[in-house]
């Protein structure tokens, strides 16, 4: 076989994240500093109400090993309720894909779980649980649910139709439909699904450790802390390395998955949002 | 969609519809492979297609459909582990380098995923997966659409070269008129709403379907009774 036209594609090993998708942030994120840093030193805001990025980094440094091993107690916590929330939602998800019955009696209560505010499901967990590092993982896994139910349910069920005519054809049963070709169909979907439920799970843990409080050693305890005893700047401290905690968790699963899926499926995540 | 379409075909032919788009062709496709149940009225398919091993149909989309986290060799082992009936027929190595090779695919591309292989080499494992099974009828629906004008004559020489040396029983639907033409022993118009058969052209030819036969004039005389009836 002689032909040029039958090039084997590569296109999929060149998808790399390149430079441009660190740097340009990056940028931002300086310009940001330095006009917080700018707006402090030369304007009239007192460091009362804004401490400045210096103050800041002061703080975070002073603080560093109580800010290590908060994040480390936080990120436990969302990991232990991400684990929930992926066993819990893969299994709607699967008896959802089973069932159009099932998906239409018990879809709207998953998107009610969406609608209710976490901070109203944290302190009720809280007190029927008890004020221990279950309840804190309940609150994540909760709020972390509907992303997994969603996509996952979306991958079991979007399959190109020729495919399910291919398994019609071959006599597939239901379990070889579901095993053969769903649920691997629904792996980047589930990847998807686990992305954005990562941050929903530290959010959820965050606020947790929030209302269980004082004796909590994780960031949300320590973000109620700080804001009780004013410490403006280690309060702002604290909140910034739970946002980090949060970029960390998005851009690792994002690199996991993206390098799962490359392997598998020759295909990318897609939207590096 | 598709209404009084009658007509016998025999063991071992080669049979095209072709239509414009819309036209139910691929809705025929899909009720003699039993995935679809006429709304009204009945199909009267040879019962004995279902006996013993020639118990399978196989088929082709315009698409590869293929599942990209298997390798090639795993591809075409798909169809046969799929089913009630155990078939303890699993494929060994050798035979699917057989098999890939009686497609035009390499040895090498045994191991390889779908996203490592260009579209054209995708087509062809779709055809040796479709062909798995040995089945006695084979179903394109318009399989040839999606890739390039070389690439589509290689393939359809291959095809054709498939149909006659296993004894298939083919039955493809396109809207190209001379790929009909070229691949069939008949090709039946499928035209009207709803869709009927509108002509039935046969086309004759003793020899192998090569350029020879392309640039001959049976092939001229038919690609335009094919367009004259089409456009009637």
């Amino acid at each position: 076989m002689n032909a040029n036209s039958e090039v084997p594609n590569t296109r999929f090993l060149s998808h790399r994240p390149r430079l441009a998708d660190l740097l340009a942030p990056l940028l931002v994120l300086m310009l940001v500093v330095a006009l917080w840093q700018a707006v402090v030193s030369f304007g009239k805001i007192h460091p009362i109400l804004l401490p400045s990025p210096a103050a800041v980094a002061k703080s975070a440094w002073k603080i560093r090993s109580d800010l290590f091993s908060a994040a480390g107690r936080t990120a436990l916590a969302a990991t232990a309720g991400l684990v929930l929330s992926v066993l819990a939602g893969t299994l709607t998800a699967f008896a959802f894909s089973q069932s159009g019955l099932i998906r239409r009696a018990l879809y709207p209560y998953a998107v009610l779980l969406q609608t209710i505010p976490i901070i109203a499901i944290a302190p009720i967990v809280i007190v029927t649980f008890g004020r221990g590092f279950f309840s804190i993982t309940l609150v994540a896994g909760v709020i972390s649910l509907f992303p997994i139910i969603t996509s996952t349910t979306t991958g079991l069920l979007q399959i190109d139709p020729n495919l399910l005519d291919l398994f019609r054809l071959n006599h597939a049963t239901r379990w070889q439909t579901l095993i053969k070709l769903r649920v691997p169909s629904s792996l980047p979907y589930l990847l998807s699904g686990i992305r954005i439920a990562s941050g929903a799970a530290i959010v959820g843990a965050i606020v947790g450790e929030f209302f269980v409080g004082s004796g909590q050693p994780g960031l949300g305890a320590m973000i109620q802390r700080k804001s009780a005893s004013m410490d403006l700047s280690e309060l702002y401290a604290t909140v910034l390395t739970s946002t980090a905690l949060g970029t960390i968790a998005f851009g690792s699963i994002t690199v996991v998955g993206e390098s799962v899926l490359r392997r598998w499926f020759g295909m990318s995540l897609g939207g590096r949002s | 969609m598709l209404s009084g379409v009658s007509l016998a075909i025999r063991r071992g032919e080669f049979v095209s519809f072709v239509g414009p788009s819309g036209c139910g062709k691929s809705t025929l496709l899909r009720l003699l492979a039993k995935l679809l149940s006429p709304s009204g009225g009945v199909l009267l398919r040879d019962e004995r297609l279902r006996d013993g091993e020639f118990s399978r149909v196989g088929i082709v989309f315009q698409h590869p459909t293929l599942l990209p986290w298997r390798t090639a060799a795993q591809n075409i082992r798909l169809p046969l582990e799929l089913g009630r009936t155990k078939h303890h027929r699993v494929l060994p190595d050798d035979q699917i380098r057989q098999r890939l090779e009686q497609v035009g695919l390499a040895p090498s591309d045994t191991f390889k995923r779908p996203p490592q292989l260009s579209g054209g080499m995708q087509m062809r494992l779709s055809l040796a997966r479709a062909l798995a099974t040995d089945p006695a009828v084979l179903l394109l629906d318009e399989p040839f659409a999606a890739v390039d004008d070389l690439l589509r004559l290689k393939l359809q020489q291959d095809i054709r070269r498939l149909h006659d040396a296993r004894g298939l029983t083919t039955v493809l639907v396109t809207h190209n008129l001379q790929e009909a033409v070229f691949l069939s022993d008949r090709v039946f118009v499928l035209a009207g709403t709803p869709s009927s058969v509108a002509a039935e052209v046969a086309v004759d030819w003793a020899g192998h379907r090569d350029a020879e036969f392309r640039s001959s004039p049976a092939f001229g005389e038919c690609s335009r009774r094919l367009a004259a009836a089409l456009f009637q």
